[in-house]
């Protein structure tokens, strides 16, 4: 039986975990992956950011990827710029900078486990987002099935990420059936500098998660149990 | 109702809807930490439950999530647009036990189609379900006894189809469940998933593609319910406000639940 003081605690830390998550989901609405690390990873060198093709494992490697994601966004935007001069030609890069991408990924099915030691917790959430993109095609909006893992350590008593896991069952352009997804879209010599966008491949590559097919196995992400310390459950990291 | 934005002041009629304050039935500490704790306990219950969906674990979902004391067990409830199945037994025949068949004719199809033997720890490739649970409101009995709750889930079906290929559904249902304590832990003892609208993955949702009563595939997954009736009409989304969102209450009474004896149709023993 819990007293009243760690009931409190407990529900504090809960709070702080969605919130924290929520923030994370906001900043990457905004096009503010690059603010992440600072702002809501623990102060740590093993984090980490894992997505169907691997991880990103280091405080290093996660911020290289999250700036190129932000430098890719500026080049969007002034790809966007170029086409349509009359709305955007007067903008300074600052004003510019977002124009495009439009990654909407609301949390759903919070489910939390918080360690008996209150030292670390583990959250999932499903997401059912819409995704789009500025792409050689142009701009396709994109429904997102999938699930946010994440494990949270504590840090001068607040809840800090520490591994965030991004599962996708599907990413296909909306209108389409995502069980037989394909790009119906040509590709748009407007558009085609975009192609010379690169993100860095994660530094552990892994076949995480699979994209759903008629011809993949069952999958979901993996649930958090009940545990005491951090060292006798999984890792949402590699 | 126009405003003189140049007065600098509020126009008379604004100061009448500043809403009146009333003291708080505040309780002490303990009370309240114990309340939010079960609201997050209910919620977590519920999305635990989605995530068990997901992984088509449906029986661990009866073992674990739902009543199991008999006096309990014995009035358990899944209801959808079609009707309810009225008991965890009934529950468990259509909700566990028919979806393993569909689970298994997909097998077979997954098996032959990748030229591969059947084998049951492939039970589920090639579909896909998940009903992501958002918009909770959660009431908290004054007895502390029970719990009501309401949701709303966008989700998706995608099924193995006959001929190897696979379909996604779209579903937008209402979740509501009653709950009650078993050994000091919320268990669910009444659903109801009624459906507002569903249509295949790719097609629009309008009158042209509207999918009739004998092609909608929800009312067909639904079966042969123990209590066939019209729970929730979703005819043009008529909105027939049930289930209704839960309300504070003292202590849970059927009369009151999210089982068929709430509903308006049969509440108070009356036809």
């Amino acid at each position: 039986m819990l007293s009243t003081l760690e009931l409190t605690e407990r529900f504090e830390d809960r709070r702080e975990m969605k919130n924290v998550m929520g923030k994370y989901v906001e900043s990457c609405l905004l096009n503010r992956e690059n603010t992440l690390v600072d702002t809501l990873f623990a102060n740590r060198d093993d984090i980490s950011v894992g997505f169907n093709n691997g991880y990103y494992v280091g405080r290093e490697a996660v911020k290289e990827y999250f700036d190129a994601v932000c430098e890719a966004t500026m080049k969007k935007s002034k790809c966007l710029q170029k086409i349509f001069p009359e709305q955007l030609g007067k903008l300074s890069d600052e004003a510019l900078y977002g124009v495009g991408p439009f990654k909407a990924e609301p949390l759903n099915s919070c489910y939390i486990q918080i360690a008996d030691d209150m030292q670390t917790g583990k959250a999932v959430w499903m997401i059912e987002g819409s995704i789009t993109d500025i792409t050689t095609k142009g701009p396709i909006t994109n429904w997102a099935w999938g699930y946010y893992c994440a494990d949270f350590i504590k840090e001068d008593g607040q809840m800090k990420l520490w591994h965030v896991l991004r599962l996708e069952d599907t990413h296909c352009p909306n209108g389409i059936d995502w069980s037989m997804p394909e790009n119906p879209y040509p590709e748009l010599p407007e558009f085609a500098e975009l192609a010379e966008i690169k993100i860095p491949e994660p530094n552990h590559p892994a076949q995480v998660y699979e994209h759903y097919s008629a011809g993949r196995k069952n999958m979901t992400a993996r649930i958090p149990v009940p545990y005491k310390t951090f060292a006798d459950t999984f890792s949402y990291g590699v | 109702m126009a405003i003189d934005w140049s007065s600098k002041k509020a126009p008379a009629w604004f100061e009448h809807n500043i809403p009146k304050r009333y003291p708080l039935p505040r309780k002490n500490d303990a009370d309240l930490i114990q309340m939010v704790t079960d609201i997050e306990e209910v919620r977590d219950l519920m999305s635990l439950r989605s995530y068990y969906q997901a992984a088509d674990l449906r029986q661990k979902e009866l073992d674990e999530l739902w009543v199991s004391e008999p006096l309990h067990a014995a009035k358990a409830s899944y209801g959808s647009n079609y009707g309810y199945y009225y008991g965890k037994s009934e529950v468990k025949r259509w909700y566990v036990d028919e979806f393993t068949a569909k689970r298994k004719a997909q097998l077979k199809v997954y098996c032959e189609k990748n030229g591969i033997p059947e084998d049951e720890s492939l039970m589920g490739a090639g579909s896909m379900y998940m009903c992501p649970m958002s918009t909770s409101i959660v009431r908290i009995a004054a007895d502390g006894q029970s719990a009501k709750g309401i949701w709303y889930s966008i989700g998706q079906e995608s099924d193995l189809q006959p001929d190897g290929t696979a379909k996604g559904l779209w579903m937008y249902c209402k979740i509501c469940a009653d709950f009650i304590k078993e050994d000091g832990k919320f268990k669910i003892y009444h659903i109801v998933c009624t459906n507002d609208q569903n249509y295949y993955a790719g097609t629009r949702y309008d009158a042209d593609t509207y999918l009739k009563d004998e092609d909608d595939p929800m009312k067909l997954e639904f079966g042969n319910p123990t209590i066939p009736m019209n729970v929730h009409d979703n005819t043009y989304n008529w909105a027939d406000n049930y289930p209704p969102m839960p309300e504070p209450y003292d202590s849970l009474t059927l009369e009151n639940s999210y089982g068929p004896e709430g509903h308006p149709m049969l509440k108070g023993g009356n036809l």
